[in-house]
């Protein structure tokens, strides 16, 4: 019963994401529209577009096992994702350090092309989340062991 | 051999951004923060030295900077669409280094904060 629940919440919060999300690139290709498309854009719509499958796919994967009697979380899946959440922010940490390379030597010393500030916040954005869904996804295919 | 491997590679990095730091602009600013850097670097490996069993690691330490990375992302993520939105509203000019430089604070700071809570606090 309380796995019913918990993965009735989770179909309500996924719907609300993918709400959200769609709201938002709708907000964008509205207000973007006028001044033309922007192929930035399409970085945007793609993982946006796998974010929502990634979510449907895994909803429907929990909601099958649900079904047949599993638990919904287990001691495993919770550590794969502390860990899954770990090696991300480690990534993450690399990757800023390398945005830090680029804007602070390569476009203030040797003219490389600048990070503009939404493009720069929207990639790292979709590393964070990009990062983590790779991990959690290759972790939870091959398992863990305790180091 | 593992943790020799990473403390190589940490060394390694830290070098080249001081190396990069100084090629840079080799003035007294960069040469008192390379030097701090160093400094700083030393001070740690010899309280390692000296009191290993401090900064020895069990399951319980482990599990500790794992759950606080791991709230750590959460916070970043969260900071980060703030951010996004904050400028693609127009309610907070940004630059790119001001963007950067905030996420890169917010992911240090925010490790450090809970990892001492939760050692102070137990779990």
């Amino acid at each position: 019963m309380e796995d019913k629940k918990r993965l009735r919440f989770m179909k309500v919060f996924g719907a609300a994401l993918v709400t959200f999300i769609v709201a938002f690139l709708a907000y964008i290709f509205v207000t973007e529209s006028a001044s033309g498309f922007d192929p930035m854009l399409l970085i945007i719509l793609l993982p946006a577009a796998a974010i929502i499958i990634a979510l449907m796919l895994n909803i429907s994967r929990l909601g099958a096992g649900v079904r047949s009697g599993l638990p919904l979380r287990d001691e495993m899946s919770d550590k794969i994702k502390n860990r899954a959440g770990y090696l991300s922010l480690m990534a993450t940490l690399y990757f800023v350090l390398g945005l830090m390379f680029y804007h602070g030597f390569l476009v203030e010393d040797y003219g490389f092309p600048g990070l503009v500030v939404r493009h720069a916040m929207m990639v790292t954005l979709i590393f964070i989340i990009g990062s983590f869904g790779l991990i959690w996804f290759i972790l939870n295919r091959r398992g863990m062991c305790d180091e | 051999m593992n943790d020799l491997k990473w403390l190589v590679f940490k060394a390694a990095m830290i070098g080249v951004m001081l190396a990069l730091l100084l090629w840079r602009s080799f003035d007294q600013m960069s040469i008192t923060v390379s030097m701090s850097i160093v400094v700083t670097i030393a001070a740690i490996m010899l309280m390692r030295k000296k009191y290993p069993e401090r900064y020895r690691k069990d399951e319980m330490t482990r599990k500790i900077g794992t759950y606080s990375a791991s709230w750590s992302w959460m916070i970043t993520l969260v900071v980060v669409t703030f951010l996004f939105w904050f400028d693609y509203l127009g309610m907070m000019p940004l630059s790119a280094s001001n963007v950067i430089l905030i996420v890169f604070v917010t992911m240090v700071s925010t490790v450090i904060v809970f990892r001492a809570v939760l050692m102070r606090k137990g779990f």
